[in-house]
């Protein structure tokens, strides 16, 4: 019976240590979806618990959670439910990790929510400090004038 | 036992974030290759905004890696009309019957391929011989075309339209405005027209601009004085079933894409029609251009005369000039000749000098032959998603 035989294939576990300690036991088939640890599964058989230095615990559960659930549906709910912070950290652990699909997503989510946005505002999201010289700024403000128009109040 | 291997440094050893005490904000640090794949999938708009972030962004439409990214982006990410991607591609052109002879056909193709095409009978009066017939707008709207006919004799020009529902074989006539047939001092020549839907009053509308020759005519008995040159700006209501002429003054010197093989047909997109115009009278330096619709956006093709190598650019914001933007190359390739449309998947047909019609994509610049060949100059393609609407219920 199909049910069986993907229990088979999958019934090895694997630990995943998340960087604040919390482990996550999951099953071979989902830690895959991670190319980073397939590329450690690969080079090491005999692994039972995978260090994931990067991902804070928070946020490796709910990397799991995608991957176990990821369709057209759900990744079009998904991101609604985290703020701006969440949703970077997500990016950097999904790239960490290398889960395309979960990056896509994410890109896709950011994307979507500074669409409208200041520069200003940005730079607060993304905590960049701007380097241009007050007169190109204002050179780059005046040349595209028509971009600023409809921005979204801060 | 468990055994645990460290992970190797891998490409974020930048990475670092820190709970700050001030509002519990976390100093995420985003590297670039990262920020990039973000601002891939923003609006050009947005882009050109966000140049004032920080210097790199300023220089990322010079930067060939992001460019590719945002190319990709634009062609296969546009959410917005997904659901119309289920629909055929509408082909219009003039296939050759015997050498010189042309006819106008009209096919419905399934997956850009003329292999699985549908050919349709075009309504009367639109199924003779006539060599000046198209499509209005090069568009259909909600299954509906508007055909537009111009049979010249001598000077004097005459105009039919008609529109057509091909999955119902509706068709209905666009009765001539009033002020066509003139008085006897002047002739028309129609300038351009174009078709396009009004979605506030849910009503299919014509555009017409007209000039007028004059006409000598001895026995003609309305003082000079008393007449009138002036061109002509109509709109038809398909609701109202009436012309009526529009008081918006066309800038002098004008000329509306005069080029002998290309109809005055324009293009249409989200309400608004627009047409190529130039007012270089030959002075130029010998460009060809091409107005289309690409991916949701008014764009260009243009090449210099007999070169092979077609650059596209896109108008990102209405009514800007600033905001036409190069995004595309294609070519050199010595066997193009002619842009005709875009299709569905982010490719271009193209006529090629031996009259066969082919797809390049974009992206990879393959090119894909579609299986057809017509006379030069007398195509058009789009995108049609069949309706069952009922263009006489509309009449009010």
């Amino acid at each position: 019976m199909a049910e069986e035989k993907s229990q088979a294939s999958s019934s090895k576990m694997l630990t995943l240590k998340a960087s604040d300690g919390v482990l996550f036991e999951v099953e071979l088939n989902i830690a895959k979806e991670m190319k980073t640890v397939q590329a450690y599964i690969d080079d090491c058989e005999d692994i039972e618990t995978i260090p994931i230095p990067n991902v804070l615990g928070k946020h490796l559960a709910i990397v799991i959670e995608y991957i176990k659930k990821t369709n057209e549906e759900y990744d079009a709910e998904f991101e609604k439910q985290w703020n701006m912070d969440d949703l970077q950290l997500l990016l950097l652990a999904a790239n960490y990790l290398n889960i395309s699909g979960l990056q896509e997503c994410l890109c896709k989510a950011i994307a979507k929510r500074i669409e409208n946005k200041s520069p200003e505002y940005v730079r607060k999201v993304f905590n960049i400090e701007n380097d241009h010289s007050p007169e190109e700024e204002a050179k780059l403000r005046k040349e595209y004038k028509w971009a600023f128009e409809g921005v979204d109040k801060d | 036992m468990e055994k645990c291997v460290p992970m190797a440094a891998g490409k974020n050893e930048d990475l670092k974030y820190e709970v700050s005490n001030n509002n519990n904000r976390i100093n995420v640090h985003i590297p670039d290759d990262i920020a990039f794949s973000i601002l891939s999938k923003l609006p050009i708009k947005s882009l050109k905004r966000f140049g004032c972030v920080r210097k790199s962004w300023s220089l990322l439409f010079e930067n060939p890696y992001f460019m590719n990214m945002l190319r990709n982006h634009f062609l296969y990410n546009n959410n917005r009309h997904c659901s119309d991607y289920g629909g055929d591609t509408f082909l219009f052109l003039y296939e050759p019957l015997r050498p010189h002879y042309y006819r106008a056909s009209f096919y419905l193709l399934s997956n850009d391929k003329f292999e699985d095409r549908i050919k349709l009978d075009l309504p009367p009066p639109f199924d003779g011989e006539d060599i000046a017939m198209y499509i209005l707008s090069s568009v259909s709207v909600n299954g509906i075309f508007c055909l537009g006919k111009d049979t010249r004799r001598g000077i004097v020009n005459s105009f039919q339209a008609a529109l057509w529902n091909p999955a119902t074989a509706e068709v209905m006539g666009i009765p001539p405005s009033p002020d066509e047939s003139v008085p006897p001092y002047r002739d028309p020549f129609f300038i351009f027209h174009g078709f396009g839907y009004d979605n506030v009053r849910d009503d299919y509308k014509l555009i017409r601009y007209i000039t007028f020759f004059q006409v000598v005519d001895e026995e003609e008995d309305v003082p000079y004085e008393d007449r009138s040159y002036d061109p002509l700006l109509q709109i038809y209501s398909l609701r109202s079933n009436t012309w009526r002429i529009l008081d918006v003054n066309i800038p002098d010197g004008y000329d509306i894409s005069m080029i002998d093989f290309e109809k005055p047909v324009g293009v249409y997109m989200d309400g608004v029609c627009h047409w190529w115009g130039t007012t270089d009278f030959g002075n130029g330096e010998g460009y060809l251009v091409r107005l289309v619709v690409l991916n949701e956006s008014i764009a260009l093709i243009s090449n210099r005369f007999k070169a092979t190598t077609f650059h596209i650019s896109i108008l990102v914001e209405l009514g800007v000039k600033e905001s036409w933007i190069k995004l595309f190359i294609v070519g050199p390739i010595p066997s193009l000749d002619w842009p005709i449309a875009v299709g569905k998947k982010g490719g271009i047909c193209f006529r090629q000098t031996n009259d066969e019609l082919v797809w390049i994509d974009l992206s990879t610049q393959i090119i894909d032959e579609i299986g057809v060949k017509g006379e030069r100059y007398c195509y058009q393609m789009g995108i049609y998603k069949e309706s069952l609407l009922c263009i006489g219920g509309i009449n009010d």
